[in-house]
């Protein structure tokens, strides 16, 4: 065996590993989430040829939480950023709801507090509410409704969620056009 | 990340092959294609606090470096199974040597039993991975990868080479500091810790 080889191998495996650390830590997730940016940080040098093709256990109810996931952290994002970290932390609670149980949710201050959305936060939960009703209720949606209904349909459903004008109109159009392009 | 079977074990030749010349090239992918799952089983499933995870999984590829590799069979094969073996050995390790400085935190005999169900679990399912990232993952990662394609090659290589010293640090920072800016861009703003 060739130690200084094994050595500079070694040091090598630490290097990537405290990169990643730090890289971690400078896009401001935690530290648990280091391997996850590792692995897409030094994704290229694989061959694309060898990421796997082997079956998941993705299902269709999962990938509709994860279009509501990336859908409620988009535009609370670009509306509301103060309110992103408190979603990412409910988000755990909330993912394991039924999907029909997520859509219905309503501003009631018990299930707010329950789910983590209490205090000034309160407002997330019809946001987040509204835009689980509309992705579960886009095939219908999309199939009986000129667009300007559409909105009109969502801002009244998140206006019944207790979303205020202003959010529930801007709601209503961002998701009619990210549902519809998706 | 999710990799192929067939090219894990390909890695795993070519690290047992190259071992005598001291080439352990393949080390890199095999950790860039394992370290996230493992590191989900060992904190979700055993329990293991961020440090102690990632030392199992350090120690389970310096394990390979140290002339691990050798005892790789190429003619069976298995090469995910075995890595999953060589890393549930380690975590197996850390639980052991917790007991011994910290007490009697967690169950020894509870970790083997895990591990003897994992590796049993992981033959009868033909080696699919077991662990699913989450959907806060699989966001992160979108972002990151967005952010990644939206720099030059150059920035992207100083990204990868780290801070380092000497020469390239600035590359490295220009680069660094525009990653987050697109980072922040795609997945949201960065929370101040």
């Amino acid at each position: 065996m060739d130690k200084q080889a094994a050595a500079r191998a070694k040091a090598h495996v630490k290097e990537m590993v405290e990169n990643a650390s730090a890289f971690t830590e400078a896009l401001g997730l935690p530290p648990e989430k280091m391997f996850t940016v590792l692995s897409v940080m030094y994704k290229d040098t694989i061959p694309a040829t060898a990421l796997a093709t082997q079956p998941t256990t993705s299902t269709g109810e999962e990938a509709i939480e994860d279009r509501i996931f990336q859908l409620s952290n988009d535009f609370l994002s670009k509306r509301m950023k103060g309110q992103v970290a408190t979603f990412r932390a409910a988000w755990e609670k909330l993912k394991t709801l039924p999907l029909e149980t997520l859509g219905q949710l309503g501003q009631t201050p018990a299930a707010s507090q329950g789910l983590g959305f209490a205090g000034g936060s309160q407002q997330l939960l019809p946001v987040v509410s509204t835009i689980s009703w509309a992705v579960i209720s886009w095939p219908s949606l999309s199939q009986t409704n000129a667009p300007e209904k559409i909105i009109t349909q969502i801002a009244e459903e998140a206006w019944a969620r207790g979303c205020s004008e202003a959010v529930g109109y801007a709601l209503a159009k961002y998701l009619q056009t990210h549902l519809r392009d998706s | 990340m999710d990799c192929d079977k067939k090219y894990i074990h390909e890695l795993l030749v070519q690290l047992k092959q190259g071992f005598q010349q001291g080439n352990y090239w393949a080390i890199d992918p095999l950790m860039i294609c394992l370290s996230e799952q493992f590191y989900l089983r060992a904190v979700s499933r055993y329990q293991l606090s961020h440090e102690d995870a990632q030392d199992a999984i350090q120690q389970t590829f310096f394990s390979l470096i140290d002339g691990g590799i050798k005892r790789y069979d190429e003619a069976k094969g298995g090469g995910v199974g075995w890595m999953w073996r060589v890393f549930y050995s380690k975590v197996v390790d850390i639980i052991r040597k917790n007991q011994r400085q910290r007490g009697r935190q967690v169950s020894l005999d509870e970790a083997l039993e895990k591990a003897q169900e994992d590796i049993l679990a992981l033959e009868v399912s033909g080696e699919i991975n077991p662990v699913q990232s989450s959907a806060e993952d699989n966001e992160i990662k979108k972002a990151l990868q967005k952010a990644l394609d939206a720099l030059s090659d150059d920035e992207r290589e100083a990204t990868r080479r780290g801070k380092g010293t000497g020469g390239g640090r600035k590359e490295y920072r220009v680069a660094f500091e525009r990653l987050c800016a697109l980072f922040e861009e795609y997945y949201g703003p960065i929370q101040e810790s």
